[in-house]
This record gives structure tokens, sequence and C-alpha cells, in this order.
């Protein structure tokens, strides 16, 4: 088809209108959500410059971008000034209704249960909520975590809720912070950004009573039964991975894949072929109008028929924000298309990123809007242009329409013609002809003989090209977001992205063909599992290649421009781009070559000082810092030595009381661990890459398991570890670490002193010789840090015997730092320990909800009775000491007490 | 042949619809009849205790629930107000659903 050209005489921005005013929307945006501004403001200014343009009648174009800039900021003002004030989060925020007391909620099943963490998520569009015996009218939306029944039939029941119906459920719902620490995403922002106001769980589906049915089925649920009904069919005809492969691909559900997979798939840079977004709507897109433009060429049916597909579909994936979003791109883009207005294909792009922040203006500063934007516009902005002017270049031949030749250098004619130079084509335009002409072409064009094979070849080169293009663009985001680089993840995307569409359609073959013949469905479902093996082979080899990039810390403080600055050279590529005519007569563009080149270069160096990062790290000032952060229940403390090396003692974990998990061993979930989104995110924050002393106190899961994360993401110097360790999986698993990444591990016992810049840490247990095996909490790696009049007591989860054993060694326990012993557990803490160390701040760490309900406050009384303040990670987020041998400071990371105070020596 | 096979597919997905859904919704709706059906327990009224009225004492015969629990039922109920069901045990900290069931055949709410 031919679309319309725009014609080139225009003014500049006549043609492109439409992205100005896109970004003065995004600015009003940024300018209400992060100035102290009163709200209603934006609502006068609006009117404000409403004015002129109504009584002027005419609009000059910087009031028409100041317009747009003042409803950007009124559109993010608005569900400020006119929120529901029975909303449940602003209940809960309110303090009307309290975060984690019970409550009896009432409210309509918005999405079909999903299986979850051991039972069910069921999200609910809340009505009412009573506690206390007071009863409100409530809004908003909360998730109820659902756990496994052993009950079958009720859990059944449940998992068959249809959409609409009423429930009843008596929970406590939870809406507060947790992990506090500096990098760390906070929680109700992620609530937010889930567009939900609280979360429950319930300990079992009896909890929750169905109240209604909806009378009329909904043609969601109709898609979402579809849906449950294709992700139980993978499952069951299926492998393991590859069901939880095409269960993400398909059905948008990825909580069945396993944690082998996810991490080749983040690892290699293709994870978001997983996750249901654009790429896969435009390729669902992309075949329907193919299929429909065999039945008919009216785009109006066009628009409709893939529409109302594409939103059935994003619907029937679970209707997550990303998915809808793709869905309105999509639309708007066939929208353009319907009425022949295709433009640039920057102002349809632009249109999208209007109507999807006036849907969700608060998305402007969330990860996949822009992530999604960017590697839209990489694609838009940069590639295709290039790639249509490239393409220009090679296919030119002489004709009435294009008499003259490219103006281009000869060899990018020559790279041009030898991709897309069609000899046929100009055969049969010649012998039309009454004229002879001979054009000197390349000589190798003649290589691609084969028609096919050119075209195949060509197409090839285009997606790489894209692909690169793409994470170029992107590398500022993936590094800011999850501290990594993926040098092979363009050609992995090439690799896994046709692969993992065949395997899909392998699938849904399978599933379509087991109505029929279990024997066919099991030959399809062979091919899936195959098609799967196939897919993870590349990115398994680059992963042993160890090419995959290790992970990258952020540049703190001010340095953090530098992801900014990465992109203006990008947009001076994207205006050169846009500017060059290779077929302009006269002068050629000269200037536009060389800007772009430079530009490329700038960003080329940028990007390497980003992935290098030199001088992330904190610069060493003499000061010696030591930070317990904020794992919830468990234990993690970060030490920076004066002379700047790293320490990190434990690394939170999730206590696991389930022994002997159900399920195949071999074949472990994904899922978010502590070690990865708390404690390698507080470090990466910092800018660190390095951890000289990893040391585990004990190889429980609540102190241990995030190290795995933690000697993964990081490089090691050496592990430290008690004699006594009980070597379980997680144990075995560091070794296993350790021999990879060819660090040492060192086991301890007392007399083992260490003196490191300046400081010296002193092993004060286990014991050389142990008598009695002592319990995995006894066996605790207890050792004292001294620096200059300053020391600090880790303890991991000593216990009496730990307690009474250092006592009586006569080792000097007294200590101006003590991290409690066990989370502030009554079984630690003894009285005589508790005057021995004679501590002037007491650092218990345990979150500021414990399942075992640690601290337990009779220990806190001992302390504090015995002169020492007690400092709960759970409440005041990550606390900090410094000191420079003499002075101690200690600051806390929430500033609602205490913090900061200095201590006078 | 393509309008035809388009034409198929719609309503395969119609029939697909309306079957499944009015299927699924018989089922559960029978549940949940049977769920909301009183006395639906076959234990006499007479021998269970009332978890809204017990003192810690009365509590403690119940199986699987000692003096902790006792307290813990009590103070939940002074602090948030009486159990609607006696389901809603559950909300009560360290109260799990095995417990639950083991003491659910002599609890009542009145």
């Amino acid at each position: 088809m031919t679309e319309p050209q725009i014609p080139a005489k225009r003014k500049p921005l006549r043609p492109l209108p439409l992205p100005a005013l896109a970004i003065s929307f995004a600015l009003g945006i940024t300018i209400a959500a992060y100035s102290d501004l009163y709200p209603e403001l934006w609502l006068v200014g609006m009117v404000i410059v409403f004015l002129p343009v109504i009584l002027t009648r005419r609009c000059n174009i910087f009031l028409f971008l100041l317009l747009f800039t003042v409803l950007g900021g009124a559109r993010y003002s608005i569900p400020i000034l006119f929120s529901d004030p029975n909303n449940l989060g602003r209940l809960i925020d309110t303090k009307v209704i309290r975060s984690g007391e019970p409550a009896i909620i009432e409210g309509r099943v918005k999405s079909r249960p999903e299986p979850g963490d051991d039972g069910y998520r069921l999200r609910l569009r809340v009505g009412s909520i009573e506690s206390k015996g007071e009863k409100f009218d409530a809004s908003g939306e909360i998730m109820v975590y659902v756990a496994r029944s052993n009950s079958q039939s009720q859990t059944l029941t449940l998992f068959d809720l249809p959409v609409g119906s009423g429930v009843r459920v008596a929970c406590r719902p939870i809406r507060e912070e947790a992990m506090q620490n500096p990098g760390v995403r906070s929680r109700l922002a992620m609530l937010s950004s889930s567009g939900l106001d609280a979360v429950c769980s319930v300990k079992s589906p009896s909890l929750v009573e169905i109240t209604a049915l909806p009378d009329w089925p909904s043609p969601i649920d109709a898609a979402a039964r579809l849906r449950t009904y294709l992700i139980l069919e993978f499952r069951r005809l299926l492998d393991v991975r590859t069901s939880g492969v095409v269960s993400a691909a398909i059905a948008g559900d990825r909580h069945f894949l396993d944690k082998q997979t996810s991490d080749l798939f983040r690892e290699g840079g293709t994870f978001h072929i997983l996750v249901i977004s654009g790429l896969h709507i435009t390729f669902l897109g992309g075949i329907l109008i193919w299929l429909l433009g065999l039945v008919s060429k009216n785009r109006l049916l066009h628009l409709f028929g893939v529409g109302a597909v594409i939103w059935l579909f994003a619907l029937t994936v679970g209707g997550e924000v990303p998915v809808i979003r793709a869905a309105i791109m999509l639309t708007v883009f066939l929208l353009a298309r319907t009425f022949y207005r295709p433009g640039t294909g920057a102002n349809a792009f632009a249109l999208t990123l209007v109507v999807l922040l006036i849907w969700r203006p608060a998305d402007l500063f969330e990860a996949s809007f822009q992530l999604t934007t960017v590697s839209v516009a990489a694609i838009l902005l940069i590639a295709l242009p290039l790639l249509t002017k490239f393409r220009k270049i090679g296919e030119w031949h002489l004709s009435a329409g294009s008499p003259f030749p490219p103006n281009v250098s000869l060899p990018l004619k020559r790279l041009a013609e030898t991709i897309y130079w069609n000899n046929t084509i100009w055969e049969i335009e010649q012998s039309g002809q009454i004229w002879k002409a001979s054009l000197r072409k390349q000589p190798f064009t003649t290589f691609f003989t084969n028609r096919l094979l050119r075209k195949i070849t060509a197409r090839i080169i285009e997606a790489v090209f894209v692909s690169v293009v793409v994470q170029f663009t992107m590398l500022p985001l993936s590094i800011w977001y999850f501290h990594r680089w993926m040098p092979m993840g363009f050609l992995l995307n090439l690799w896994v992205g046709p692969l993992l569409a065949v395997e899909c359609f392998a699938a849904i073959a399978t599933v379509f063909s087991a109505l029929f013949s279990e024997t066919l469905a099991s030959g399809f479902a062979f091919l899936a599992g195959f098609l799967n093996q196939m897919m993870l082979v590349l990115p398994k080899m680059v992963s042993d290649f160890g090419i995959t990039g290790e992970r990258v810390p952020i540049y703190p403080g001010f340095l953090k421009l530098l992801y900014f600055l990465y992109f203006i050279p990008i947009i001076a590529i994207v205006i050169a781009a846009h500017r060059w005519n290779p077929f302009i007569l006269g002068r050629r563009q000269n200037h536009l070559f060389w800007a772009g080149t430079c530009s490329a270069v700038i960003g080329v160096m940028i990007a390497v000082i980003l992935i290098l990062h030199p001088g992330s790290s904190p610069q060493p000032d003499g000061k010696l810092y030591v930070e317990f952060l904020d794992v919830g229940q468990g234990d993690a403390a970060f030490i920076t030595l004066p002379d700047g090396k790293t320490m990190l003692i434990d690394g939170g974990g999730r206590p696991d009381f389930r022994t002997g998990p159900e399920g195949n061993d071999s074949i472990k979930p994904s899922r978010t661990t502590i070690g990865e989104s708390v404690v390698s995110e507080f470090l990466w924050e910092k800018g660190i890459s390095k951890i000289d002393y990893l040391v585990a106190s004990h190889s429980d899961a609540d102190h241990m398991e995030g190290l795995l994360d933690v000697a993964n993401n990081f490089t090691i110097g050496e592990f430290w570890v008690n004699r006594e360790v009980i070597e379980n999986k997680i144990f075995t698993e560091l070794g296993e670490i350790a021999r990879q990444r060819r660090f040492v591990i060192r086991k301890l016992r007392r007399g083992d002193f260490f003196d490191i810049s300046g400081c010296r840490i002193q092993i004060l247990w286990p014991p050389e010789i142990v008598s009695d095996a002592l319990s995995d909490n006894d066996a605790s790696l207890v050792f004292s840090l001294t620096y200059g009049r300053r020391r600090f007591l880790f303890t991991g989860d000593a216990e009496q015997t730990a307690e009474t054993g250092l006592i009586q060694s006569d080792s000097d326990l007294h200590a101006d730092v003590v991290k409690v012993p066990h989370h502030g557990s009554r079984t630690s803490s003894s009285i005589d320990f508790v005057r021995v160390v004679s501590a002037e701040y007491a650092v218990i760490s345990v979150g500021q909800r414990s399942i075992f309900r640690h601290p337990h406050s009779e220990v806190v009384a001992r302390w504090e009775n015995a002169g020492a303040p007690v400092l709960i990670t759970g409440k005041r987020g990550t606390i900090s000491f410094i000191s420079d041998g003499e002075t101690l400071w200690f600051t806390t990371f929430r500033s609602d007490s205490d913090g900061g105070k200095k201590i006078e020596q | 042949m393509l309008r035809l096979s388009l034409t198929s597919c719609l309503l395969l997905f119609l029939s697909f619809y309306f079957t499944s859904c009015s299927y699924g919704n018989t089922q559960i709706r029978k549940e949940v009849v049977n769920a909301n059906k009183p006395g639906a327990n076959t234990e006499s009224n007479n021998s269970k205790i009332n978890i809204n009225t017990a003192s810690a004492q009365d509590l403690q015969r119940l199986p699987g629930v000692g003096r902790v629990t006792a307290l813990r039922i009590v103070e939940h109920r002074e602090k948030y107000g009486h159990f609607r069901r006696p389901e809603h045990l559950m909300l009560v900290e360290g109260i799990s659903e095995e417990r639950f069931k083991r003491m659910s055949p002599y609890v009542k709410v009145e």
C-alpha cells in the first residue's frame, strides 16, 4: 500500500505537533509530582491559560504548549483533590482502620482467583469494611491471599468463583511500609502502582464467604475462564518447564516459571518476551491484520476486528496495566491507519503517550511505562526511519518518480545495494521503456540471486539493527532498574523470540488437539518441549561462557545525572535521522552524518562509563560505617571499613518453617527474594560492586539465604562462616557458587582475629573445642569489631548456651553497640549477658510484624534497664552507626524519632 | 472459506462462553446454597461452647486450646468485638486452620 507523504514544505513543527504536546503534558505531570505546589493552583492555572485562547480566538504555539503543561499538572492533581474519603487506603492512612487489625471486608471479585504462593490470589473491589463492630462504606481494591486448604472442595469452589461474585472476607488488611532501606522500593509505592489499597492473607478458604453470584456472566469472566482452562491444560499436557514458559507467554501468568528458566531469560535480557506487553500485542495484531487482509481490504473492518480481539486478549490475560497500555497503543495506531493518518509514526506514538498519561498520570514514573516508551521510541524514531531510508537507497533505480540517484557516500550506497538491490524489478521496469540505461551497481549485488534468500538476509539484518538500537537506547534504564547490561541481548532476543512464538503455537495446538486425540496432543507436546529446550540452548551457552555481563550498581548523588545525560546524544540522533534526506539535491548533508556519528560516539562513551561505573562506590573517609538493614524477620548488616573495604554480615532471607516442600526438588519456582530485592538493591544504590568480606553467622535461611543472591550479584573477596556450621541445602548451594565464582570459604572459631584497615576483628565464638554438638543457633559466629575506642558486637542467633559459654570464656564482651542475639527472642539475651555487654545501644534486627512475636518485650526491657536504648530495624528502617574511632553517631532511615542525634563523648 | 471459518470461530467461542458459564455457576450455586443452610453441623448445640461469652477457663476445654491461646481469644474478643462466625477464630494469632478444624465441632457463635 502507498502511504500519503507529508508535504516537505510545511513548517518544522507542523507535521509533528503531537510529540511537543506529549512532552509538555509529561512535563506538567513531573512538575506537579515533584514540586510542592498546591494542587488547586493547577486548576487555576488552567483557567488562566485558557482565557486568552478563548477571548482572542488565537492560539500561539507556545501558549498551546503551556496549556498542555498545565493540563498535565491538573490531571495529576485531580485525584489528589477529589480522592474518595471512603477509599480503603485513605481509611487506613487516616487510622480510621488500623493496618493489621482484624476486619470484615465485603466486596466483589474483580478478577478470577489465580494460583499464587501456596494458595490463591483473589482481587476484590471493596464495598464495605467492618472493624471493631463499626461498619464503613468503602471503595478501593484489595488483594486477598488465600492459603491452600487441606479440604479440597473449599479450595476448588473458591478457585471457580466467577468475576462479579460478592464475597465477605474476614482478614487483617495490611497497608504499611516494610523493608525500609535506601534504594529499596517503598511498599506503598508498589501497592499504588499495582492499583491496590491494601493486601491481606487469610489462613483458610473458609474465611471467604460467597454472598452472591452474578446473575449474568460477564464476557470478562468467560475470557478469564478460558485462561484458567488453558493454564490447567498446559500443566496437564506439557512438561513443567515448558508449561511455565507457555503460561507466562500466552496466558500472562508468570507464577509457574521455574527459577532456572527465568534466570536465563533475565541474564540474557530476554525476560520481556515472557511478560505479555507491547511485543505480544504487536505480534498478535500483525498476524490478525494479515489474516483479515486476506478476507477484506476494508480498514474499518480491520480496526474493529483486530481491536476487538486485542482487547479481549488483553482482558483475558488479566488486564494488567502493561497489557492494557500496549492495547491502547495498538488501537491508536490502528485508528491512525484507518483514517490514513500514519504520519511519521511519531505523531501516533505521541498521541498514545498523551492518552496513556491521561489514563494513569502517575505511570510516568513507573519502570514499565518508561521501558515501553523508550523501546517503542527507539524503534519508531531511530530504527525505522533509518531502515526506510536505507532501503530506498538500496532499491533506487531510474524511474520517472526518482530521476536522481541517492546523494550519499559510496560505501553506504554499496552496503545498501548489497542488501536491497532487486535486479528483477529493474529489468521489468526497463523492459517497458523505450530507452536503455545501465546502472553502475555494486558487483556483489548479484551474490543474492535467490530472491527468498535475499529477503531473509535483509530481514535478519533489519532485526539485528532494530535490536541493537533498542538495547543501546535502553541501557541507562536497564542499569537503573535491573542493574544489568546485556551485551548479548540483541542476539538472544532474535533467537528466543521466534522460537517462543513457534513454541506457543505448538502449545495451543497441543491443547486444541487434546480435545480430539491424546496421542496427537502428546506429539505436539513433545514438539513444544523440544522447542523449549532449543530456545534455552543459546541463553545457556551465553550464560556458561560468562558473557552475560556482571550486575552493575548505580551512581549515587548528583552523578545520577549521567543517566539522563545519556539521552541527549540519543535525541540528537533522532533529529539527525529525521532530517536526513538521502535524495537531496545539491550539497550532501554531511553535517547530519557527523552529528549522528559524534552523538553515537558520545553515547557509547557514556555507556562505557555507566557499565564500568568508575568511582561509584563511596570514597574512603577514615570513618567506620555500620548499617543494620531492615530485612524483615532476619539479619543483615553492612560495614564500610575506614579504608573503603566492605563487609556484609548475613543477608536476610525468608524463614522457612515448612519442612520438605512439596513438588520437584530440581525445579525451583521463581520468586522475588530478599537477597535480591532488598539487600542487593541497597548495595547497588550505594554504588557498590565488590564485597571484600561476606560473613554468615550461621546457616539459617533468614541469615544465609539472601547471601546466595549477594554472592551471585557481587564480586566477593572471601566468605567467612563459623566452624561448626550445619551444612544444609543453602550452605551447599553457597559452596557451589563459591566454586564457580572462585572465592574462598574460611571457617572461623574463637581465637582467630584480623587486623583490617585499622580495625580489629576478634572472633569470640564458636570455641576451639566443642564438647557437645552445638545447635544451629548456638554455633553462630560471634565477633567484635573494634575501631579506636569504639566497639561493635555481632552475635547472630546465639542462644543461652552460647551466651554462657561466652561469659565463661573470659573474653572482653563489652561493646558500644550490640546486635541483640536472635532478633530479641527470649531464648537469648540472658541477664548476665546483658550485664556483661553493658552496651550503649542495642540493635534488634527484626521486621515490624514477626511471626515469632519477636522481639519479646521482656528482652527489650532487659536491655533498656541496662541503659541501652533499643533500636529495632522494623520500626526505624536502616540503622546506621558512624564512628571515627572516638565519637559515635547514629542515624535511622525513618526520621520519626530521635534519629541523627550526636552522642557526646 | 475464510469468512466461514471466522464465523465458526465466533460461534465456537460464544457456545463455549455460555455453556461454561452456566455450568460453572450452577455448580457453585449449589455449594453456596448448601453452605448457607442452617443446621449443617450435626453436633447438638447444647454441648458447644459459645466463643463470644465463654471465659478463658471454658475455652481451655476445647481441644488444642491451652492457657495462652484461650487468653488470646478473650483478648481478641475484648479488643475487636464479638466473633461473627466460628471460622473467625482463625483471625486470632496462633490459631491455624488445623487447630480450628479440631475445635470446630465444639464451637458455636451466638
